[in-house]
């Protein structure tokens, strides 16, 4: 069994589909303290809400309503106590409504906030068991969706599994793929720097900020294209320092806290260059997925910076960014060359 | 200005040596003993050279680790001996770990100068406390790095407790202070609410502390961080639902002072009972209301601020 046979079905790819693992699940009539929790404890960025058939189950058998994602958590929540930059610090009358808002939401039914009702509203992508192929989970999780009549697009990076009878057997992540595309079966594909996969792309084609570049910039950025991260750099444009991505940016952003932190400058929330965010164009491929997913750790980058250590300043020029939709379609690419140029 | 406040934090004798220490390469298991045998908040890390590493706090290590079982309550507890087995494997490797494989250590900037001022100290250490992930102690150290001693909140309430004029301040002068705004005022749940309630509104907010009251307001017990961040893991997240009656400090057991009686109370109740938190309250009609919960860390807050005053 190898996921370079795009044809093939996915309970022969993803056996464990098979054997009935727990799902983390939730129902819209859970509260928001609950959705919260599930995500931290567990270090998930997706929980399925389900409407189940019968309410007493436990079983995570019936409609699936919507996947909400800590994007989607983290937009309507405040900034967690711990994260607020002392140097900014809130005014009183900020700090009396950021405690009415927080008394006020976690006890609130996840059905009666009206941004994930109306996630409730938009179909789903979902794959099933019997019927879906491999190709199916690749597109489902490269191309994101724009739900009709919205204005905004959505990117599925855990997809739902349907079995018989509504149940739902388990999902297929991003990260699932990757560990399967990280197999010996693949040993070409994985040996290959990601320069010599050209899975990258490149500085000259990514939209940067500079650490002095502020929150509400960023936000828009994001809000206006389909992609989750933009590298930062020093002023001078010389050296990448960060990279900030759509939760860390939303997670500062709330109404509450919108004129505190609308001009709080990048360099206060980026995440700094460090091994578990950063690549260089020469590592292999199979390298490159472990920084992705990496073996001891739960940190699940979406994106890692691509950059080249200085020798003199010890500092990194940036190169460039690779999301694991680049190692996606890099790795169709090598399993299915024809399809690929078809 | 009060001159005993100005003199240095070395000739107050405020900086001790009985604080606990460990290797940053030492174990998980090492750090959990102290934390546990010891009753110790925070530990001093050093590095093989016996240098200032960073601090590690009691909540950090009860949140990598599952709960002692006698904290859950019966009806919680795991009981099926496959999931047992992975809990206790999981304990295992867990507690074998180096603490810098676990931990981020906190990076606390550590005190240089043991001839500041003491009051210069106090607002550093309310400073730290409230900008870091809740550091009650200020290292100090040598000029070579290596770790001095610490000044923690006891120390210098024990320095202070000779400050009559201070200690014959009333509790509720508390609730006036200008710093006691809505955000610390007692946070109260109902005790039907539940742990994943609680463990929110700590997340959220700046409170360390819930009081729990009836529909009436009456106090009935009481939870504070640890307890929430101890029974917070995956392995038990069905904890989530629980009711925080059954979790709770009940009344009883915790350090009730009237809003009139002196903060000497307080102090007392800090240095001589080994309390962590006093709960300032109101008695009407022989019902219970708490006003505020107050921490060593809040009467030094108050005497920087009586400083500044005077």
């Amino acid at each position: 069994m190898s996921i370079n046979n795009m044809e093939a079905r996915i309970d022969q790819e993803f056996p464990e589909l098979l054997q009935n693992r727990p799902l983390r699940w939730l129902k819209p009539t859970d509260t928001v303290d609950y959705l919260d929790a599930m995500i931290d404890e567990f270090k998930i960025r997706h929980v399925p809400i389900i409407e189940p058939i019968d309410p007493k189950s436990d079983e995570p058998r019936g409609e699936l309503k919507t996947v909400i994602s800590k994007t989607d958590l983290v937009k309507l929540l405040t900034p967690p106590n711990e994260l607020y930059p002392p140097e900014f610090p809130l005014t009183p009358q900020q700090k009396s409504q950021l405690r009415k808002f927080n008394e006020e939401i976690s006890a609130k039914c996840l059905n009666e906030i009206e941004d994930f009702a109306q996630l409730m509203t938009i179909p789903v992508k979902t794959l099933s068991l019997n019927n879906s192929k491999v190709k199916d989970v690749f597109k489902d999780l490269i191309d994101p969706v724009k739900p009709e009549g919205q204005n905004f697009t959505r990117r599925y990076r855990t997809l739902c599994v349907y079995g018989d009878n509504q149940l739902i057997v388990g999902t297929i992540s991003y990260t699932d793929v990757l560990r399967k595309i990280n197999d010996p079966n693949h040993t070409q594909f994985l040996r290959a720097t990601i320069g010599q996969n050209i899975l990258f792309k490149k500085r000259e084609d990514l939209t940067v900020l500079t650490e002095d570049d502020n929150l509400l910039r960023a936000r828009r950025i994001l809000k206006e294209n389909s992609f989750t991260h933009i590298p930062i750099t020093t002023a001078d444009g010389r050296f990448v320092t960060g990279i900030v991505d759509d939760v860390i940016v939303n997670t500062f952003l709330h109404d509450i806290t919108l004129t505190q932190y609308s001009k709080l400058p990048l360099k206060y929330i980026m995440l700094p260059m460090n091994e578990r965010n950063s690549v260089s164009p020469g590592t292999v491929t199979s390298k490159v997925i472990e920084t992705f997913v990496p073996p001891n750790s739960k940190d699940r980058p979406t994106a890692l910076v691509v950059c080249t250590k200085d020798s003199d300043s010890g500092k990194f020029t940036f190169d460039g960014i690779i999301s694991y939709t680049d190692i996606f379609r890099g790795f169709q690419k090598w399993a299915n060359p024809q399809s690929a140029n078809s | 200005m009060e001159s005993s406040d100005a003199v240095s934090i070395e000739d107050t004798k405020v900086i001790t040596n009985d604080f606990c220490i460990l290797k940053d390469t030492d174990t998980v298991a090492e750090a959990l003993a102290l934390i546990t045998v010891q009753n110790a908040s925070e530990i001093v890390i050093v590095d093989e050279d016996k240098k200032f590493a960073g601090i590690l706090t009691d909540l950090s290590i009860l949140r990598s680790l599952p709960p002692p079982v006698l904290d859950v309550p019966v009806k919680f507890r795991i009981k099926t001996p496959k999931f047992r087995q992975q809990l206790n494997e999981e304990l295992a490797n867990s507690l074998r770990k180096q603490i810098t494989e676990v931990f981020k250590l906190e990076k606390i900037k550590p005190y240089t100068s043991k001839n500041q001022r003491l009051i210069y100290a106090m607002d550093k250490l309310v400073d730290s406390y409230k900008s870091t992930s809740a550091i009650r102690v200020l290292p100090i150290i040598n000029e070579d790095e290596t770790v001095y001693g610490v000044v923690s909140p006891e120390s210098i309430l024990s320095y202070l407790k000779s400050n009559q004029k201070f200690c014959q301040l009333k509790a509720e002068r508390f609730l006036a202070l200008p710093e006691v705004d809505s955000m610390e005022q007692p946070y109260t749940l109902l005790p039907s609410d539940t742990l994943a309630q609680a463990r929110f509104a700590m997340k959220y907010l700046p409170i360390k502390h819930i009081t729990i009251c009836d529909s009436d307001g009456h106090l009935l017990g009481m939870i504070d961080k640890k307890q929430v961040t101890t029974l917070t893991h995956p392995m038990y997240f069905s904890l989530m639902g629980i009711s925080l009656s059954k979790i709770m400090k009940p009344v009883t057991k915790l350090c009730l002072v009237e809003k009139s009686q002196t903060l000497q109370e307080c102090i007392n109740a800090y240095l001589n009972l080994g309390f962590k938190e006093v709960v300032i309250v109101e008695q009407l009609l022989g019902k219970i209301y708490p006003k505020m919960v107050v921490t060593p860390i809040d009467i030094l807050q108050f005497r920087v601020q009586v400083y500044r005053q005077n």
